[in-house]
């Protein structure tokens, strides 16, 4: 459940007692351990009382701004005094490890091939990451070392940093040499949460059809040298 | 008088008994006795009581009677009560009849029964309809008996109440 709203809380199995039309359920505890059947309750002051929601019966955190798993059990009472714990049940509320899986996504490119010479502009962009809850979100993406931890780049910049995050578009330094960059990108979700991308490479190589130009004195259509003389011979211009 | 009659019994005395033995009566009478002679006198009155009458019998509440019967929700309701039958000053004067009575001394309604009526009599144990609802259940017991005496019983209360021990479950997960 998401973090910082009311609304989120545990929604409990409905119990019934085997005379539940003559004696019914009519007390529900929350307690931090199950304590056996007759056995009073522990209480746990980090969530509520068991609330109606509706039709529903519901349990929240008492500060809902955190992001926390609530390990807890349920101490139900029939009329008369019949009893029973049950759980363990799990309230995940907010982002962390446990509650959310982060991928990378499947449009994940690893590989993007350029010429020297390319615009650097925009070159790479990254389809960002899933994630199996919606109320995580991206805070900022980074270009990290190609390591197992994803440590900060080190060495010449050669993707631009983003100006504001979060992002997912870079461009690169330059495209002048043919060069190989390999690199990752770390995603900082909510709470701080990271997730670290598979390799990506962009591939800087040299095109085949860069024009070509002269430089320097264009030579006569042919040059004349005495024989004899190893040191002559006909002068090429500048390429 | 015709409802009595001389009977000779073993030729040494006479006896008188009732035309009809099976009634439950008291007979006053006399008799007139006559001599050879004749002398004559009248004695009497005597009574010959014969079953059960009010002045032959009288019944009282069993000192067994169960005033308070507790049970659970969700019990059987099968047997539940078992009235101890009134105690009798003459064994053969049973009761014939026992029927479920409010604590208000009529007959319990047909419309709202709690105690299920016997359905042939003598019968002295009373199956409920239900134990669906805690409630506690007040009545008597109206027992008819022969020569159509009656006692009605003090009230009798059977109380139901939930149980600490019924079996809770969960139902429906909702995660």
């Amino acid at each position: 459940m998401t973090h910082g709203s009311a609304l989120s809380n545990y929604v409990l199995p409905t119990y019934t007692s085997a005379q539940q039309t003559g004696c019914p359920v009519s007390s529900w505890e929350v307690s931090s351990s199950n304590n056996g059947q007759n056995n009073a309750i522990t209480a746990m002051a980090s969530l509520s009382a068991v609330t109606d929601s509706g039709a529903n019966k519901v349990v929240f955190p008492t500060n809902n701004a955190l992001h926390q798993l609530y390990t807890f059990f349920t101490k139900i009472t029939a009329d008369g005094g019949s009893n029973a714990y049950f759980g363990a049940y799990n309230l995940y509320v907010g982002c962390f490890t446990g509650s959310v899986e982060y991928a990378d996504n499947a449009a994940f490119d690893v590989d993007l091939p350029l010429w020297v010479g390319d615009p650097t502009a925009n070159v790479y962009t990254m389809p960002l990451p899933t994630s199996t809850r919606s109320w995580c979100s991206i805070q900022s993406n980074a270009i990290v070392n190609n390591d197992a931890t994803g440590t900060t780049w080190t060495g010449a910049a050669k993707l631009v940093a983003c100006a504001s995050q979060p992002c997912n578009v870079w461009s690169l330094v330059d495209t002048i040499n043919v060069e190989t960059i390999y690199f990752k990108i770390k995603t900082t979700w909510t709470n701080s949460m990271t997730h670290l991308s598979q390799v990506a490479t962009i591939t800087i190589t040299c095109n085949n059809n860069y024009a070509l130009s002269t430089s320097g004195v264009v030579p006569n259509a042919y040059q004349v040298y005495t024989h004899g003389d190893a040191s002559v011979g006909y002068d090429l211009p500048t390429y | 008088m015709k409802a009595i009659k001389s009977y000779n019994s073993n030729g040494s005395s006479n006896r008188i008994r009732p035309n009809d033995y099976q009634l439950h009566v008291s007979y006053t009478f006399y008799i007139k006795v006559t001599t050879i002679g004749p002398s004559t006198a009248t004695f009497g009155p005597w009574e010959l009581r014969v079953g059960c009458t009010s002045d032959t019998v009288s019944y009282t509440t069993n000192s067994g009677f169960d005033v308070d019967k507790p049970i659970y929700v969700g019990d059987s309701t099968s047997n539940v009560y078992t009235f101890a039958l009134p105690t009798a000053t003459r064994s053969y004067c049973s009761a014939i009849k026992n029927e479920i009575y409010t604590n208000s001394d009529v007959i319990w309604p047909v419309a709202s029964p709690k105690l299920i009526q016997c359905s042939s009599n003598p019968c002295n144990v009373f199956s409920l309809v239900d134990t669906i609802n805690p409630e506690v259940i007040t009545f008597k017991v109206f027992s008819t008996f022969y020569g159509d005496m009656t006692l009605l019983s003090p009230t009798a209360t059977i109380t139901i109440t939930c149980s600490a021990a019924y079996v809770i479950s969960a139902t429906t997960v909702v995660d």
